[in-house]
């Protein structure tokens, strides 16, 4: 056996050149595959623990409509003026799947603090926000009712936020921030988190009582939305039904004429970013696809090459005893091994780029063993197949042409 | 059927050339027992390349039978016949059909791939039959590195390999000059001496009066035995 891979390779290094570029056709197929699934997954994964970090319970009602960003998080544009509280009170005591909920307003302002101001999201919301979102304090604590009630002039810190502002989360409770001219006292600091429903970054916010936010920093009566949890995940189409029909009732919204808000759930963003990771993942698989086709025909074309300059080899074979099935096995083997070189080099290459970019990414890796396995077998298959025509033709290989120097 | 290792009756091989039958041989009866030394003669078309074909088992007889260690070959297929030539039969060409790209070693080492026969004892045997015939520190060498004489000592190890009872050898010395020719000459003696049937075939007067027995070919049919 180790014979005959010597012998093999032997055989294919008076190629050299094109034995490479074959191989190097199924390594690329095979890297392709690797690294574009694993890395899909990779993404797919990490969707997938951001929405479970927001309960998959959560639902949204949002003013204006909904716009996509490329790099699959949404963001609410063209912000109506229509949504009110009372909009949102009536969804969370109207809806009977809902649980708890909390109205919320937000813009995007400087906040300061002495001679340091950072840019942040700072959004409006009633107390039991914190159970909505399900928040956690890493310092200080939420804002009550009666403060919400008394518009006081607390926030909560998200923990980039506090940082940026005070060095850390410890540093910022009991100081003072600025919002243009408004000042808010810090009493609290929230536990870092990561993005959230809609892409923005929890981390990188402030929040604010919303009877606040509305008075004394943004001076408006209309709101953004609201947030709602739902008593059962599977809820959550009912709801969005529900949800909608009241709105547009609440709203005058005719027949016809477009919502002024949107509903959606973590699950719906959840299917808009697979949705996106799905169209890589095919892309993946006809580009790679494309690239075994081409390494295939690279094998193709050099394994009928050399049946046709190893004409001597053979004869030399036939007359030692080999039967035609012998040379079919020999011509076979060679471009099997050589499809299953290139497979094993694009396999290992594909790993190592899909974890480097997982590492970087800050994305899970799983080892998909099935994939490699698949990707392996099918290199092997790529490489009998393309293998099967040349050696037919090797196999018909006389003895006597030969020898006659035909 | 008779006891000889090889036994030929009224074979025949004619081709087609377009429309017209070209008659290559014309009936040959021969017997060739175990351990003979035969030399084949005979000018360029009398036959005796088409006639080697056939006793080595490349060609198949137009008509007639041919009997191989009490075997008729006739009824054998295609695999039957690659196998009895690797077990039978060692050839031995006149420009030795060495493949380039392998070693003294590997080429040796060929005719054991077809066989049952564990690598690692083919390779040890193939090591010993190259020390026999006097290539001990050639063995990782190319043909391309080798002289002729010494290339046709490697095609040579490589026909002994299966230990077969026929060696077939054509125009053996057909590429080397005198000196050469004749230490192979004496090499391929010495093996037919261990017992082993030669069949030389030559056009070559000298070549051949190493052989016991000769026979001449002419315009397809046995002139001379």
């Amino acid at each position: 056996m180790l014979f005959v891979l010597k012998i093999a390779i032997a055989s294919l290094r008076i190629h050299r050149l094109r034995t490479i570029l074959a191989i190097v056709g199924v390594l690329l197929g095979a890297l392709c595959l690797t690294a574009v699934q694993h890395i899909g997954q990779a993404m797919y994964d990490k969707a997938e623990a951001e929405t479970a970090k927001l309960g998959t319970n959560l639902f949204m009602a949002r003013s204006g409509q909904l716009r996509f960003t490329p790099g699959g998080t949404s963001r609410a544009r063209r912000e109506a003026t229509t949504f009110t509280i009372a909009d949102a009170e009536t969804l969370i005591q109207q809806l009977p799947m809902a649980k708890k909920g909390s109205p919320f307003a937000t813009r995007s302002m400087p906040v300061r603090s002495g001679g340091t101001k950072v840019q942040s999201s700072i959004i409006g919301v009633w107390p039991v926000y914190a159970q909505v979102r399900d928040l956690e304090l890493a310092n200080g604590r939420f804002f009550t009712a009666r403060e919400e009630e008394e518009s006081s002039k607390v926030c909560v810190l998200g923990s980039k936020v506090a940082e940026r502002l005070f060095g850390s989360s410890t540093a910022a409770l009991g100081e003072q921030v600025f919002f243009f001219r408004a000042t808010a006292r810090v009493i609290g600091v929230l536990a870092p988190k990561g993005a959230d429903i809609v892409g923005t970054d929890q981390d990188d916010q402030v929040l604010v009582p919303l009877s606040t936010y509305l008075r004394r920093f943004a001076n408006q009566d209309w709101i953004s939305g609201v947030y709602i949890t739902l008593n059962h995940p599977e809820d959550e189409a009912a709801a969005k039904t529900a949800a909608e029909a009241i709105l547009r009732q609440r709203h005058h919204l005719g027949e016809g004429k477009r919502d002024d808000f949107f509903v959606m759930t973590a699950r719906d963003t959840m299917k808009v970013q697979q949705q996106a990771l799905d169209l890589v993942r095919t892309l993946g698989w006809i580009s790679s696809g494309v690239s075994f086709a081409v390494g295939g025909l690279g094998i193709l074309s050099i394994m009928v090459l050399l049946a046709r300059t190893r004409r001597l080899e053979i004869g030399v074979r036939r007359a030692v005893g080999a039967r035609r099935r012998d040379i079919i096995r020999q011509f076979v083997f060679e471009s099997g091994l050589m499809a299953v070189t290139g497979g094993l080099l694009g396999v290992l290459g594909g790993l190592g780029l899909a974890a480097l970019v997982a590492f970087f990414g800050k994305m899970p890796f799983h080892l998909d063993l099935a994939l490699v396995s698949a990707v392996l077998s099918g290199s092997l298959g790529l490489g009998l197949l393309a293998g099967a025509y040349p050696a037919w033709e090797a196999a018909q290989v006389e003895v006597l042409e030969v020898l006659r120097g035909e | 059927m008779s006891s000889a290792l090889i036994d030929l009756q009224r074979i025949t091989k004619s081709y087609r050339q377009g429309d017209l039958p070209i008659d290559v041989l014309k009936g040959i009866d021969l017997e060739i027992a175990a351990g003979e030394f035969v030399a084949l003669l005979g000018p360029s078309g009398s036959g005796k390349s088409t006639l080697m074909h056939i006793l080595g088992l490349l060609d198949r007889p137009t008509s007639g039978a041919y009997f191989l260690d009490g075997v008729d070959v006739a009824g054998l297929d295609d695999d039957q016949l690659s196998g009895l030539r690797n077990r039978k039969i060692g050839f031995v060409f006149q420009t030795f059909y060495l493949i380039p790209y392998l070693t003294a070693l590997e080429n040796v080492v060929l005719p054991g791939l077809y066989g049952q026969e564990r690598s690692a004892s083919i390779r040890r045997r193939a090591q010993e039959i190259l020390q026999q015939v006097g290539l001990a520190d050639r063995m990782d060498f190319r043909p391309s590195q080798l002289s002729g004489g010494q290339q046709q000592r490697v095609a040579i190890a490589r026909a002994l390999l299966n230990d077969p009872p026929v060696l077939l050898a054509d125009e053996p010395t057909g590429q080397l000059d005198s000196t050469t020719s004749q230490e192979i000459m004496e090499l391929i003696t010495q093996i037919n001496r261990q017992g082993r049937t030669v069949i030389l075939v030559t056009h070559d007067i000298a070549t051949a009066a190493c052989a016991q027995r000769r026979i001449e070919l002419h315009d397809g049919l046995v002139r001379r035995d």
